[in-house]
């Protein structure tokens, strides 16, 4: 046995003496090309470890050093910098409101070069949500195979699926929308042959029909008001086009869209004719975190093909009363497209109320499909609005969220391939301005991504794991028991 | 052995020369990928190893030989099992037959028919002993169940034997075997995301819609990618094409042969929804468009195609054509992610390959004649949209 024992350690030993170590190391004076890309990021302490491997696939080995500013180390071998999610949670642990101090060596052809020492700043601001939930779906036309609603751990690499399209058969299930990242409440859509919008609260689900005759479309884009009793849903009828040319590939618009209030206690549809004007599509709902104003886009409807380019929605808010559930009587224009020649999407305010995060294209609303759209943010103390060109690129950046805490936010961008949307976040400083976004960490993430054929589409937090029985949900959903609704038209009538 | 050596005879001449194109159409609908990832992705499920298995064997599709030659050893198989279960030559032909049929329903993947040979090759050591066979099928039946899907269900059949060559045996083992794959079916809901009712009909075993095509349609595919026009033509006339499709392919064979001009040749193609039924449909549209420069259309077409594949799969031919049109079109980051995936395959792997160093440098494409025809097409077209 002993004996043993000893075959196995010299074993060890002469399998450790076989690699390579770094010697001859040239040192290069430029930063190392990594990916992903977390050269002098900002992450919370929380975060799981950003491991990372050369970009370069003719590099064979890398010895990596990170050290904390304030103390602690780990070192790390291979073709890929993997930590221990332990020991990098301490190294951050330790060096929280500091910054970590990475050094690469890599081998390749031979040849060991050292570069230039990057920084990872650890934020002060601790991420309190406990991780993020998100569809991943493919980025195509109009078929799909599989797709699903996922939830991961921000602080493991820990993936969850929620409700796969695998459980219900065939099924499009998307846009999973939580009050304020909490996991008790949320809603969903479900397209397909058991189309729905699964509404959640606290345990009780409630299955609607898919489409509603009194709205003329299915609820599409959810949006909670704070107080959890009424949920904002635009009502879209969705149709899309394809181009030959022009270095684009689909356009996604509605021919109607409206937004109404869905009020969830007494599973009741409020229509007001102030959000749901002829003419005029009104689209991607948002209550401020007071829950007393609706935030939305909207649009003069234009004729398609021919229009297409011409339909630029314009960011709009109008007062909203909890007690009653009614709108008020006039509706403010925040940002008119008529003067910008740009269109707003998905509004999205921060939780403590200071800002508001929104997309703007050349046109249209579904701005996934949009190289030009960026991520702009307005501050809502001063009015003042700019482009985020610290956190955008030249591809498409779109669908964003706040954490709880508002100092953090995420959005997907199409930057890596145009095609692709990928997770980022980043956190907003006192002075307004947003820190170099870092992607979402996976134990292995070149390989990850580069395998991956599935888009991140409407992320958000989540403050807890949220607990959902997906086979009571399928049953649910492929029983086609639809609750009944009621609607109420309060027919405000105030011209905009 | 001579009633095996007829059957993988009759079986390889079947596929090789009555029905080829069932073989290369099959291999359509999947891209089989050398990583550790393809597999743990599979094996996870009920009948995941048997479906990696099913795969693995229809790469090699993309050369009728090599299918017919698999379809003629996997039958031998299968007949030599049920002869060494049965001992009996008739009966060791039902199955192989039943396979046959099967076979030729394109939408029965290779699943069923290994998950078949797993279990008849693991049915082979239960012991002729009540006692004994009961002891190990309790083993057999759960790892049966977890490698090759519902088919395991012959475990618990094979126990009736006793009771068929003697009525008053108990079928008392036969139940045990039956009530434990049945905990095993109910327990896997637990384990697995798919529904009790589909995972008893087996995971891979049938997918819900024919989604590959009519042979008619194989057929003219073929030729099209091979751009036999005057073949094609000749099929048009022996053969009228009956799907949209079909019919644009006869028609661009016509038009590079000089028969019909640039009006008749764009026909039906607009109304891309109903031309693109199903796989193979949307295979030949893709090649359609490809060959008249609509190069967004033929990377939807490929993206489609990809899609419609039930069991999530993708296609390696039409993760070529990803890549190619993404390098027309100036998007050489995404070809890059195509050609790294196909790079993981057998059969596309050389393609990949030299296609790599395009991705890498795109200013290589400027010297490249192909690259320049269709770069420059797709620079020059006017915008027209498609629904």
């Amino acid at each position: 046995m002993k004996q043993l024992g000893y075959i196995i350690v010299l074993g060890l030993v002469a399998l450790t003496a076989c690699r390579p170590q770094p010697r001859n190391v040239v040192e290069v004076d430029t930063l190392p090309d990594i990916y992903p890309d977390y050269v002098d990021v900002t992450v919370p302490a929380e975060i799981a470890p950003l491991n990372f491997a050369m970009t370069d696939d003719s590099v064979t080995r890398m010895e990596v050093e990170v050290k904390g500013a304030r103390g602690g180390f780990i070192k790390e071998k291979g073709r890929l910098a993997q930590f221990s999610i332990s020991q990098w949670h301490r190294l951050l642990a330790d060096n929280k409101g500091s910054h970590l101090l990475v050094t690469v060596q890599a081998l390749k052809h031979g040849q060991w070069s050292r570069y230039r020492t990057f920084k990872i700043y650890v934020s002060n601001d601790a991420l309190t949500d406990w991780g993020v939930t998100y569809r991943r779906v493919v980025p195509g036309y109009g078929m799909y195979s599989q797709m699903g609603l996922y939830q991961r751990q921000l602080s493991t690499f820990s993936e969850k699926a929620l409700l796969p399209s695998t459980q219900v058969s065939g099924m499009c299930v998307n846009c999973h929308t939580p009050n304020r990242a909490n996991p008790d409440q949320y809603t969903f859509h479900v397209r397909g042959r058991h189309g729905a919008t699964v509404i959640c609260r606290d345990g009780q689900i409630d299955i609607l029909s898919a489409r509603n005759d009194s709205l003329g479309g299915s609820m599409v884009y959810p949006c909670w008001h704070p107080g959890g009793r009424y949920c904002a849903y635009s009502t879209n009828v969705t149709s899309q086009m394809f181009h030959l040319a022009q270095n684009k590939r689909i356009e996604v618009f509605d021919r109607s869209s409206d937004v109404f209030i869905y009020d969830a206690e007494s599973r009741t549809m409020l229509r007001d004719s102030l959000t749901m004007r002829g003419g005029w599509a009104e689209n991607c709902p948002a209550f401020s975190p007071d829950g007393k104003w609706l935030y939305y886009v909207s649009s003069p409807c234009q004729t398609y093909p021919e229009g297409y380019d011409q339909e630029k929605y314009s960011l709009c808010r109008v007062a909203f009363d909890a007690q009653t559930g009614r709108l008020g009587q006039q509706v403010d224009t925040l940002i008119n497209a008529a003067q910008t020649g740009q269109s707003v999407s998905w509004p999205r305010l921060s939780y403590d109320g200071r800002y508001l995060m929104y997309t703007q294209a050349d046109y249209g609303y579904f701005t996934v499909w949009h190289p030009e759209a960026d991520l702009w943010l307005m501050d809502l103390e001063t009015g003042q609005r700019r482009k985020m060109d610290e956190v955008n690129s030249p591809r498409a950046e779109s669908l964003h969220s706040w954490s709880t805490d508002s100092r953090w936010f995420l959005f997907t961008s199409r930057r890596e391939d145009g095609l692709y949307t990928r997770l980022y976040f980043s956190s907003i400083g006192p002075d307004g301005k947003a820190t170099k976004p870092f992607l979402l960490p996976q134990r292995n993430p070149k390989q990850y991504y580069r395998q991956s054929l599935f888009s991140f589409n409407t992320p958000d937090f989540t403050i807890r794991p949220v607990k959902t029985d997906r086979r009571q949900m399928g049953r649910l959903i492929e029983s086609d028991r639809r609750a009944t609704t009621n609607v109420i038209d309060l027919n405000t009538t105030t011209d905009k | 052995m001579l009633t095996t050596a007829l059957l993988s005879v009759a079986v390889f001449c079947f596929w090789g020369y009555v029905r080829p194109y069932l073989i290369t159409e099959r291999e359509l609908t999947q891209m089989f990928l050398w990583n550790a990832d393809y597999f743990m992705e599979r094996i996870v499920v009920p009948g995941g190893m048997a479906r990696y298995i099913g795969e693995w064997l229809v790469q090699f599709f993309v050369y009728i030989k090599y299918g017919a030659v698999i379809y003629a050893l996997l039958f031998a198989l299968v007949q030599l099992l049920c002869w060494r279960l049965t001992r009996n030559y008739l009966l060791s032909l039902v199955l192989p037959v039943l396979m046959w049929w099967l076979s030729l329903h394109t939408d029965i993947p290779m699943t069923p028919h290994v998950a078949l040979v797993l279990t008849l090759a693991a049915m082979t050591v239960i012991p002729n002993k009540e006692g004994p066979a009961l002891l190990v099928s309790a083993l057999l039946v759960p790892v049966v169940y977890w490698l090759a899907g519902p088919v395991a269900v012959l475990i618990p059949l094979y126990h009736l034997r006793w009771f068929w060559s003697h009525p008053n045996t108990s079928i008392g083992e036969a139940c045990a075997a039956g009530y434990l794959l049945l905990l095993c079916l109910t327990g896997s809901t637990r384990l697995v995301p798919y529904p009790l009712g589909e995972l008893a009909r087996g995971i891979d075993y049938r997918w819900e819609e024919d989604i590959i095509g009519t042979y008619q349609d194989m057929t003219y595919s073929t030729l099209l990618r091979r751009r036999q026009w005057e073949g094609l033509v000749r099929l048009s006339i022996s053969h009228p094409p009956q799907s949209l499709a079909s019919q644009n392919a006869a028609r661009l064979a016509l038009w590079h042969t000089k028969r019909v001009g640039d009006e008749a040749l764009r026909e039906c193609l607009q109304h891309s929804r109903r031309v693109m039924a199903s796989a193979v449909t949307t295979s030949i549209m893709s090649n359609v468009y490809l060959e008249l420069g609509m190069l967004n259309m033929a990377q939807r077409a490929a993206f489609d195609l990809m899609e419609s594949i039930p069991n999530g799969n993708k296609s390696g031919r039409a993760m070529k054509r990803l890549a190619e049109t993404a390098l027309y079109t100036g998007q050489p980051e995404l070809a890059l992610k195509y050609i790294r995936l196909l790079e993981q395959t057998l059969f596309y792997r050389k393609w990949a390959s030299s296609m790599r160093r395009f991705a890498e440098h795109p200013e290589l494409m400027e010297s490249e004649p192909l690259f320049q025809k269709y770069r420059e097409i797709y620079k020059k077209a006017d915008d027209v949209f498609f629904y």
